[in-house]
């Protein structure tokens, strides 16, 4: 089969598992990238990549794996990228034009995106993919790669630290 | 927070199936190259930032290159360029050949120093099994200890630090450090004083003394190296070096004094900047003073060096 031909079959079995997940996915890029990295261009650099390396995934099961594994790797390598670019100044960083969906940054939607980001990645991406993205623990624990115990404990460890940073009464319910 | 959690959940995206396949579309078109072909695929505006990072780090790479060697202040030559002086002459690393005013990638002279030493060791092996004095210096060369069960093991040796020092040959032989009489061969009898009443016997030293012969047009260094030779006994006619060894640039010597004193044969390694392995056979009489005193260059009996007053002869 030649190369031109092979390549509307990739792209025909890539879109089978993607269309599924698109939409939640994209709410996943746009809460965990808020304020760090342009959702549209995460969702974006994500899929190009993810199609581009198509062919290294062995198994269907594991494209949301492979999917948002990729998403995180790109996002922790900007935030890497970041550290190394100068000192924090409040007087510059007040000036900055923020990377937050414009006259979102003071909405709910907006402290909400905020108050995740202060939490560590993993409980950060668990309450992201169970309670915006609406994937199930099962889900998760393939996105994730780890067992339903450390997820379940990775939603309410981080449902609890979230109410913190709210400012409101705990409620665990994973 | 749950109410934060639904209203995020009922967000509009921004972002719409029919978006991602326009995007790859317009990446499959803008590289014009195959998507199917893997990961060497670029595709579109990753292209861009891919290319992007390669030029940066490129540059960087560059930029690096030219920083580092104005560091350390050495001008590149082409391995083709190395003599064999030099590359004797040489800090050889692991990676590279570095001598006072140069500096090389080395994998290519590291071969060819192995190579050659391979060669030279062939055809000593052939001296060997010819020469009955001559003993096998591709091998360590154990020599019976008088005062120990344990075997004094010698080695040939290239000396790298003293090398150095020869970067700038001129024309004459000299001497390197050659303490007087280091062993006691001419003074003192190790269970003596200088009286000649008996004392303890002191342990012996394992003792390797070495000198180096190098070019240098200074004839108080020449003298120097010559009545060197003349204090340990053995007489060495370092002019007569110079004049039939021209050719070799550098010398070095070595010698377990030791084992001299102790065998009745014994060799000494000697190695010359042009890698051509010379070895030395020494013949004495158990008590000190060498009797026979042999140079070999290349498998030939190059001089036939008798101490203790004899003549030097050449074949």
């Amino acid at each position: 089969m030649s190369k031109n031909n092979e390549y509307p079959d990739k792209r025909q079995q890539f879109m089978e598992l993607y269309e599924p997940v698109h939409e939640r996915f994209v709410r996943f890029c746009k809460a965990h990238a808020y304020g760090n990295y342009g959702a549209d261009d995460l969702v974006n650099e994500t899929v190009l990549s993810a199609f581009e390396n198509f062919e290294k995934l062995r198994s269907p099961k594991a494209f949301l794996h492979f999917l948002f594994g990729i998403a995180t790797n790109i996002l922790r390598n900007n935030y890497r990228r970041k550290k190394f670019r100068g000192e924090y100044v409040e007087e510059y960083a007040e000036n900055m034009i923020s990377t937050a969906p414009e006259g979102e940054e003071h909405t709910e939607l907006g402290i909400l995106y905020k108050a995740l980001a202060q939490l560590p990645d993993k409980q950060q991406e668990a309450l992201i993919l169970f309670e915006i993205s609406g994937f199930s623990i099962k889900e998760i624990m393939e996105i994730q790669k780890s067992g339903e115990s450390a997820v379940k404990a990775r939603l309410v460890r981080g449902r609890k630290r979230l109410a913190e940073l709210l400012q409101e009464p705990v409620a665990i319910s994973a | 927070m749950d109410h934060l959690f639904q209203a995020a959940r009922e967000e509009p995206v921004g972002t719409s199936i029919g978006d991602v396949n326009q995007m790859l579309d317009n990446a499959a078109a803008g590289s014009g190259v195959s998507a199917g072909t893997g990961s060497t695929a670029w595709l579109g505006k990753g292209a861009i930032i891919k290319g992007g990072l390669f030029v940066g780090a490129l540059a960087i790479g560059v930029v690096a290159f030219f920083m580092l060697s104005n560091d350390t202040q050495v001008e590149p030559v082409r391995v083709a360029d190395i003599t064999p002086i030099q590359a004797a002459t040489a800090d050889i690393t692991d990676d590279q050949i570095i001598f006072p005013e140069q500096q090389v990638f080395i994998p290519q002279i590291e071969e060819q120093v192995v190579e050659e030493e391979e060669e030279a060791t062939e055809e000593l092996t052939e001296i060997a099994t010819t020469q009955s004095t001559a003993p096998h210096v591709d091998q360590p060369i154990l020599v019976n200890n008088a005062n120990d069960d344990v075997p004094v093991q010698t080695t040939p040796n290239y000396h790298p630090e003293k090398k150095q020092k020869e970067a700038n040959l001129n024309t004459v032989f000299v001497s390197g450090e050659m303490p007087e009489d280091p062993y006691g061969l001419l003074t003192q009898d190790d269970n003596a004083n200088e009286d000649g009443e008996p004392v303890a016997a002191q342990p012996k030293r394992r003792i390797e003394q070495q000198f180096y012969l190098e070019y240098v047009d200074n004839d108080a260094e020449l003298n120097k190296l010559q009545s060197d030779l003349d204090a340990v006994g053995m007489k060495i006619d370092v002019a007569d070096l110079q004049r039939k060894w021209r050719k070799l640039r550098y010398i070095d010597l070595k010698f377990d004094w030791e084992s001299v004193n102790t065998a009745e044969k014994t060799d000494c390694s000697l190695k010359a900047s042009n890698f051509k392995f010379i070895q030395l056979v020494v013949e004495h009489d158990g008590e000190g003073k060498v009797s026979d005193f042999k140079i070999f260059v290349q498998g030939r009996q190059e001089y036939d060096v008798t101490t203790c007053g004899c003549q030097m002869n050449h074949r």
